[in-house]
């Protein structure tokens, strides 16, 4: 019986001015699940998964793979905003920090760097600056920089906040592409959908929903209630789904 | 004040080059222990000279149709401290001379030694000195900064001028007086951007002036308290500089433009091209100058070796009586 | 055709030598040496034409020193002593400092020109490995490549912040905005502070412990150094011979 992939149990967490942003949040992923936290800004759904990351440190039992979260652990996070995870002066130098941060070879270095920009469609891009990327494709550089040290877990907060279509749907394409256990923070429900079986709703630092993607979705009031929308009105159309 | 190639003669290039290395090499050797220390301190450094290299393109008008631009040097002393300014304002001109030929590639060692050495280590040194005589409290470090950014832009103008008239490209008395007046001005914008963005920061993040302290009255931080003694040799090489390069113009100054005036025939070979072997000591004595002048330089090292003691001591004999008092 | 192959597969590090020569060339060169000059102007026409660099976007950047020489070196014509010449019986120049005016402004004009070409010719990306590759600290490299890329995310935040003073009205006359100017300011720098932070959050979540992950070793080829080596005796002998 091995450790689920995520496990919280009464995590709780407060700003250093004294604001709580997580009251207690219990929570357990198994290996493999695609989870999708949802809820209004807020409700502390980045909060929680930079303690997941290790980049903070809540109050409660957290544990990342039955570990305590570290900052270089087997779980990935990718950013909202993409600029700040490109540092490096190229794409290739980018994807290959951690694997190079990692101690690999230089030919297994190599073959991460392909494999990782395969997997985000960026293929040719190793020498392209990070200022000269579209929007699109900086999150996917950076999706890419986040997979080349082979993460089991990968997280992505609002990853398609700010993308057209076109790059939405590459990014939804890379993220089920993904091999491992997924936690996507989005309130972009439609998208989600896609790439997520469980929803998990976030409200005021407190869990108030957990179950299958489908259930929870026909629920339109208790999605209302959460600052969440599923259902299409269309002032052009008189359809509403 | 990016000095393109070929205004400065060869010798001062070369001077001025081995100054930056000097420098350049110490500041990268202690920023590399820094960084493995706190690793946080990378993106600081990088994003502290991405800010001075966007602030450096604003232009404000000084009168006469000429306008002046921000320095940069004693805002970044003041947040990173002395070895991390000259790092940053070096990378910050290399960025400029490489990559936006902004400055020259042989004058970029002197215009290091002007902007990073003088503007970042000489601002940091007079903060230090300014720092205690001030008032404690946030009031007292945004004076201490804006002082120190204006004597500082002041004095690159001067070290700039200097090498100007001595590599022969400007006659001295037109340029000094020139440069050193238009930079007054240019240094008030420079003290006003400086309090500017260190209150924008003291608002928001007291924490990051920590070593500077004496904010809440409280001590500063090891890594300053222990260098009291860079601080009086700081404060006295800064006082040296003033006395020797200033003590001959400024005793004799209105005779003195005659007299510089009289002498730059040394500079010309016969046939009358800037050679870049001019050398600007030619038999060993400050050009211009002669031995009149030498004496006079002794003169003002002598008195501002004498003056700094007694300011020194001063202000020791002050700190121990509030130490007493309290 | 060989030539332009050679230009563009040239190590960084063997381009900024090369510069580096040439500027040294350039600024010991006697003004009264008008055929080194030529000589130079044409090898720079030469080099840019053979990389398919705008001539005249070289001459624009370049020009842009042109009025330092002004500002620096003019009044010698006027000021200095020595051989006059007459203008128009009513001007009497200097001719030694006329010289050394002409001279600072083709040394500032030639060797801007070549910085030029260096930049046009040379993304920075490449420039700091080239660095590198000249032995320089890797501390260094790092850091202005790190500066480089934030330059770009600075001038974001501060179009944006532009953007939304100006929407409120905001017009940029210094007197009369300085406040708010320096508040500008602040807040752009606060901006970056936290951007920094994040970044540094990225770099650790990524491994990084305080040193920057191996750099691939490399040095100059074989082709660098004969590049080099060949530019030197060309330089020495433009510089003794014309």
């Amino acid at each position: 019986m091995t450790a689920p992939a995520i496990e919280i149990r009464g995590l709780a967490y407060a700003y250093p001015d004294g604001t709580s942003a997580l009251k207690g949040v219990d929570l357990t992923i198994e290996n493999g699940e695609a989870v999708c936290l949802a809820g209004p800004n807020g409700a502390g759904k980045s909060t929680l998964l930079n303690i997941l990351a290790g980049l903070v440190i809540g109050k409660g039992t957290t544990l990342v793979e039955g570990l305590t979260p570290k900052a270089n652990s087997s779980l990935g996070l990718v950013f909202q905003h993409s600029e700040d995870q490109l540092f490096c002066a190229t794409v290739y130098e980018d994807v290959a920090f951690g694997p190079r941060n990692q101690g690999l070879r230089d030919e297994e270095i190599a073959e991460r760097v392909q494999q990782a920009l395969a997997a985000t469609g960026l293929t040719g891009y190793e020498t392209r600056g990070a200022h000269r990327l579209s929007g699109g494709e900086m999150k996917r550089a950076a999706i890419a920089a986040v997979l080349a040290s082979a993460p089991g877990i990968l997280a992505l907060d609002e990853p398609w906040a700010g993308l057209d279509a076109r790059g939405a749907a590459a990014l939804t394409e890379v993220v089920w592409g993904f091999d491992g256990t997924r936690i996507v923070s989005s309130h972009d429900l439609y998208r989600a959908a896609e790439v997520c079986d469980r929803l998990v709703i976030l409200d005021k630092g407190v869990v108030v929903a957990d179950g299958p993607m489908g259930e929870l979705l026909s629920d339109g009031d208790l999605l209302n209630k959460h600052g969440l929308e599923f259902g299409l009105r269309c002032r052009f159309c008189q359809l509403s789904r | 004040m990016h000095i393109p190639d070929g205004f400065i003669s060869g010798p001062i290039n070369t001077l001025g080059a081995a100054a930056a290395i000097a420098a350049v090499g110490v500041s990268a050797a202690k920023a590399s222990a820094e960084v493995r220390a706190n690793p946080q301190r990378m993106p600081l450094l990088a994003t502290t000279g991405a800010f001075v290299f966007a602030a450096q393109m604003l232009n404000f008008p000084i009168g006469g149709g000429t306008s002046g631009h921000f320095m940069g040097g004693a805002l970044v002393a003041a947040l990173l401290g002395p070895w991390s300014a000259i790092l940053a304002m070096s990378l910050v001109l290399t960025i400029q001379c490489l990559g936006f030929a902004d400055g020259g590639l042989t004058a970029l060692g002197t215009n290091i030694f002007n902007m990073g050495l003088i503007g970042g280590l000489g601002a940091y040194l007079v903060m230090r000195v300014l720092r205690p005589i001030l008032p404690a409290g946030s009031g007292g470090f945004i004076a201490t900064a804006g002082i120190a950014s204006w004597v500082s832009i002041v004095l690159a103008a001067l070290a700039c001028s200097l090498e100007l008239a001595f590599s022969g490209t400007s006659p001295l008395e037109l340029v000094l007086p020139a440069m050193l007046s238009a930079h007054a001005v240019i240094g008030i914008g420079e003290a006003l951007i400086t309090a500017a963005v260190i209150s924008a920061v003291l608002s928001a993040r007291p924490d990051i002036f920590a070593a500077w302290a004496k904010l809440n009255g409280g001590e500063p931080t090891e890594s300053y308290r222990t260098g009291a003694l860079s601080l009086a040799l700081g404060g006295l090489i800064l006082a040296l500089l003033l006395g020797v390069f200033l003590s001959p113009f400024a005793s004799a100054f209105p005779d003195g433009l005659e007299k510089v005036a009289e002498v730059k025939g040394f500079l010309s070979a016969s046939d009358g091209s800037q050679s870049w072997t001019a050398s600007p000591l030619p038999d060993y004595s400050t050009p211009g100058v002669g031995a009149e002048g030498l004496s006079t330089s002794l003169a003002g090292l002598i008195g501002t070796l004498a003056v700094f003691l007694t300011g020194f001591i001063a202000i020791k004999l002050a700190g121990r009586l509030r130490r007493e008092r309290a | 055709m060989i030539w332009e192959e050679r230009e563009q597969g040239l190590d960084a590090g063997a381009k900024i030598l090369l510069t580096m020569l040439f500027a040294l060339a350039v600024v010991s060169t006697p003004p009264a040496s008008l055929a080194a000059f030529a000589a130079y102007g044409g090898t720079l026409a030469w080099i840019s034409a053979l990389c398919g660099v705008s001539f005249r976007g070289m001459f624009f950047k370049a020009a842009a020193v042109l009025p330092f020489s002004c500002v620096a070196a003019l009044w010698l014509p006027f000021a200095k002593g020595g051989e006059s010449i007459e203008i128009g019986g009513i001007l009497a120049l200097s001719r030694p400092g006329l010289w050394i005016f002409a001279g600072v402004a083709m040394k500032s004009f030639t060797c801007a020109a070549a910085l030029s070409l260096l930049m046009i010719t040379t993304p920075f990306e490449r420039l700091t490995a080239g660095l590198y590759s000249l032995r320089c600290p890797a501390i260094i490299v790092d850091m202005l490549a790190m500066t480089h890329r934030f330059l770009y995310l600075l001038a974001d935040e501060g179009r944006a912040l532009l953007r939304a003073a100006r929407s409120r009205g905001y017009r940029g006359r210094w007197l009369k905005d300085a406040l708010l100017i320096g508040r500008l300011i602040g807040s752009l720098f606060m901006r970056s502070l936290e951007r920094a932070e994040r970044v540094a959050d990225a770099m650790r979540l990524r491994g990084f412990e305080g040193e920057m992950p191996g750099h691939s070793k490399r040095s100059l080829g074989v082709l660098d150094w004969c590049a080099v080596l060949a530019a030197i005796p060309a330089l020495i002998a433009v510089r003794l011979w014309l």
